[in-house]
């Protein structure tokens, strides 16, 4: 690569990184995608591996070295003593937080970065989300609106493979799908009971794992931890679907374990010109250049490299003349909810077979035309959940012990519906992240000073979400309902997005309605940063939606010599 | 599981020289495509590794050649008949047979000191009840005598459970919940009880999720009267 000018320079190789490498090679440009994970060993996937094949049965090992260096990602259930290298290294990859402002920072060690072990879950946006401010006030709408994105939800959706129920919500836009998953016993008692008594829809989760073969990956065979790896590759990751595409272009080089330091920038132009990034492996610096800089190194990551680019000319960061880069952090409402028992159906067993998805209730607080139930909060929040059959569990509440007690376990089973709220956290211009004065990474880069913190309508919120949960499994007939009550502390969700918000007007926004930096015309940022409020479904699907129209855009202007 | 080796072990070992980043550094992504595997999805090759494979771990190495790593080899065997009188052998295997209390042993030496503190008391606490009830230390204790220290303890954690009380269990007592507990998953995470008692298929795949079974519930995995 020495001397070699790419077309473009992708930063990060997960959900966007991977789209902005597909559809730049694929639309002819030479593209140098730069990943600070280690390459992906898929023989390491260890979905199979069975409880009694890990010594500990899947307890973490807290002598392990690898767990050690990973106090933050562990608080994520997907890493596992099994897989815990798919995640960062906290030590080496440190960030700062005041003391009183918890933030759990969850961030993929691989090429594929988060999409090795995500959730999956996969809703589109819509204009209650795009133009959330014009309806309550609050903040800013976006510059975009659904039918704008639209088109680009169908490209990903065809491509990637989601399995989902038509519903005909206006909430929850419907999308192009695979055959739904079905409900369990439990799930359509609930269904039926939110439904009659409650006037709320319910539908199957809609899940970027296949139900059937789609182009060329096998359907899902249920066998459960997706975020261990897939041997099938039955979910959508990037490095079995749009990196391969790239790769097969011949017009795309990726190197992994490439830490980007900053985006640098041609004196007389002014624009961007590549980026400087450090081996991981012998520390040594390099840079590359390219007629254009994609940057979907994740939210926050992205975030860090633009304020980690200031200089002479842009003192707060790379094209920061609003001041708005790394403001407006946002996650979902997370870990609230509530559970209780379900009495089993005749004929309602433990499934064999692990169902990698769940059911989603769609969000119908706050939809009144003007405000039919006065609400002490603004925006809302979808639930996501299911039934549990134990194959065992019951027996821990079980008295006794001897023959009599194991048959008593083997016989019964105890059935459990649980439901936890997804809220919006509102955009706060406070709720930001700096560069930490002192502190430096492994590789001297200046880190991040992690500032965000929930206000009392995420309380409230929250507040509102445990109610309706217990609402909600009283209907359907619960017992011994118990509730979560306490939020989590944001980033936990891993749903973070803000940072680089686009708008229209340059003095409010960072990046325009195409991702692309109001300042530095061949800069554009496509991951979570764009946001401008973060509604309350999952946002992947959307990042990828918004990196396609995004990668249209720069491939359009590119052709025309508007970069140069 | 050799986590150790497995662990921070790049699938490809880059040259690494400055700015001669070579493109096997890249993934060896184009060793696959090249070779017209990537419509394979379960062969396909990432990084020169070896794909597609279900990873089978060799069971570990029978009981007798097991070395207690927390437990002395006396609480090991008082541990395992416990362990075997909780879930006694019927006519599937019971705990002994489900090595649980290897399990056990194994768990405890990564726990923090207090919990092996309390656990260590409880069984010492037992084996003088052993000893002052049937005159012989816990690990000679027959399945019958086990049996008959068992039952008021597990008496008391089942009142305690049904009642308010909040009061702290006795030693005993706590010592069985705790004990009960451990037994409870190393059994039904063990070959022997998950297979075996249980008739759980060893390994979970399957071609569809069936769903409730009821009319109204939709288990047509393949259709939605909508979708």
């Amino acid at each position: 690569m020495a001397g070699k000018v790419y077309d473009a320079i992708v930063v990060g190789s997960g959900a966007t990184g991977g789209w902005a490498a597909k559809e730049l090679t694929e639309a002819g440009m030479e593209v140098l995608m730069l990943e600070a994970g280690r390459p992906l060993d898929r023989s390491r996937f260890s979905e199979h591996v069975l409880p009694w094949e890990q010594p500990l049965r899947g307890r973490r090992d807290p002598r392990d070295e690898s767990i050690q260096r990973r106090p933050t990602q562990v608080k994520c259930y997907a890493c596992e003593q099994v897989n815990s290298d798919y995640f960062i290294d906290d030590i080496a990859n440190p960030y700062t937080t005041p003391e009183d402002k918890p933030f759990d920072w969850i961030q993929g060690g691989l090429v594929g970065g988060r999409t090795v072990m995500w959730g999956r879950q996969s809703y589109r946006m819509s204009d209650w989300d795009f133009a959330a401010a014009s309806r309550d006030g609050f903040g800013d709408d976006w510059p975009i609106r659904y039918a704008d994105l639209a088109p680009y939800y169908d490209k990903v959706e065809e491509y990637i493979g989601v399995s989902g129920r038509l519903e005909g919500l206006e909430i929850l836009p419907d999308g192009k799908f695979l055959p739904p998953m079905a409900y369990s016993c439990g799930e359509v008692m609930l269904k039926q009971a939110i439904e009659s008594k409650l006037s709320r829809p319910m539908t199957i989760g809609r899940a970027a794992v296949l139900t059937r073969r789609h182009r060329g990956r096998s359907a899902c065979h249920y066998c459960g931890p997706c975020h261990r790896g897939c041997t099938t590759d039955s979910y959508f990751s990037s490095p079995t679907t749009t990196l391969r595409d790239a790769e097969a272009t011949g017009r795309f080089e990726l190197i992994s374990q490439a830490v980007v330091r900053h985006v640098t920038t041609d004196e007389n132009s002014g624009l961007a010109d590549g980026v400087w990034w450090i081996d991981k492996e012998t520390g040594t610096s390099s840079e590359a250049k390219a007629k254009a800089v994609v940057l979907c190194a994740s939210t926050l990551a992205s975030a860090r490299i633009l304020l980690n680019s200031r200089d002479d000319r842009w003192p707060d960061g790379l094209g920061n003349s609003s001041d708005v880069l790394g403001r407006y952090v946002m996650d979902h409402l997370y870990s609230v909810g509530a559970r209780g028992h379900l009495p089993l159906r005749d004929g309602a067993k433990a499934e064999l077979a692990n169902r990698p998805n769940g059911i989603y209730v769609p969000r119908f607080q706050n939809l009144g035309s003007t405000s039919s139930k006065k609400s002490a909060y603004l925006r809302g929040y979808g639930f996501q959940g299911g039934e549990n059959v134990t194959i065992y569990e019951h027996a821990y509440s079980q008295p006794g012990f001897g023959a009599e007690f194991k048959n008593r376990v083997k016989s019964t089973s105890v059935a459990s519906l649980g439901l936890g709220g997804f809220g919006e956290m509102l955009a706060r211009r406070e709720n930001r992240v700096t560069l930490d004065p002192e502190k430096r990474d492994d590789w001297d880069v200046p880190v991040l000073r992690i500032s965000v913190e929930h206000s009392d309508n995420e309380r409230a919120m929250a507040k509102d979400i445990v109610e309706e949960a217990v609402a909600m499994l009283e209907a359907a007939g619960c017992e011994d309902i118990t509730s979560d009550d306490t939020l989590g502390p944001p980033g936990l969700c891993i749903h973070e997005v803000g940072t680089a918000r686009m708008g229209k007007d340059p003095k409010t926004s960072f990046l325009n309605e195409f991702n692309q930096s109001h300042e530095i015309k061949n800069l554009y940022v496509t991951d979570g940063s764009c946001y401008v409020s973060v509604g309350c479904v999952n946002p992947t699907l959307t990042m990828m939606a918004l990196t396609v129209r995004a990668c249209e855009h720069l491939v359009g202007e590119y052709r025309r010599g508007n970069l140069a | 599981m050799s986590s150790k080796s497995d662990h921070d072990e790049p699938a490809v070992r880059p040259t690494a020289q400055r700015n001669d980043v070579s493109r096997r550094r890249v993934l060896g992504l184009a060793a696959a495509t090249v070779a017209g595997v990537a419509t394979r999805p379960v062969d396909w090759v990432f990084a020169l590794a070896p794909g597609g494979k279900i990873v089978k771990r060799p069971q570990a190495e029978g009981e007798s050649g097991y070395r207690p790593v927390f437990f002395s080899a006396d609480e090991l065997e008082a541990v395992a008949r416990l362990c075997d009188v909780i879930i006694p052998r019927t006519e599937t295997p019971g705990a002994r047979d489900a090595r649980v209390h290897e399990y056990i042993d194994l768990v405890l030496s990564i726990e923090d000191e207090d919990e092996q503190a309390e656990l260590r008391r409880g069984l010492e606490h037992l084996d003088r009840a052993c000893r002052d009830a049937h005159s012989r230390p816990l690990h000679q204790a027959t399945p019958e005598q086990i049996s008959a220290l068992l039952t008021p303890l597990s008496d008391e954690v089942t009142a305690a459970a049904e009642s308010d009380d909040s009061d702290d269990p006795s030693t005993g007592a706590a010592f069985f919940a705790s004990l009960k507990g451990r037994t409870i998953f190393g059994y039904y995470t063990s070959r022997e009880g998950r297979v075996e008692e249980l008739g759980l298929p060893e390994a979970v795949t399957m071609e569809r999720w069936r769903g409730c079974p009821h009319d109204e519930g939709d288990s047509t995995h393949g259709s939605s009267e909508r979708g």
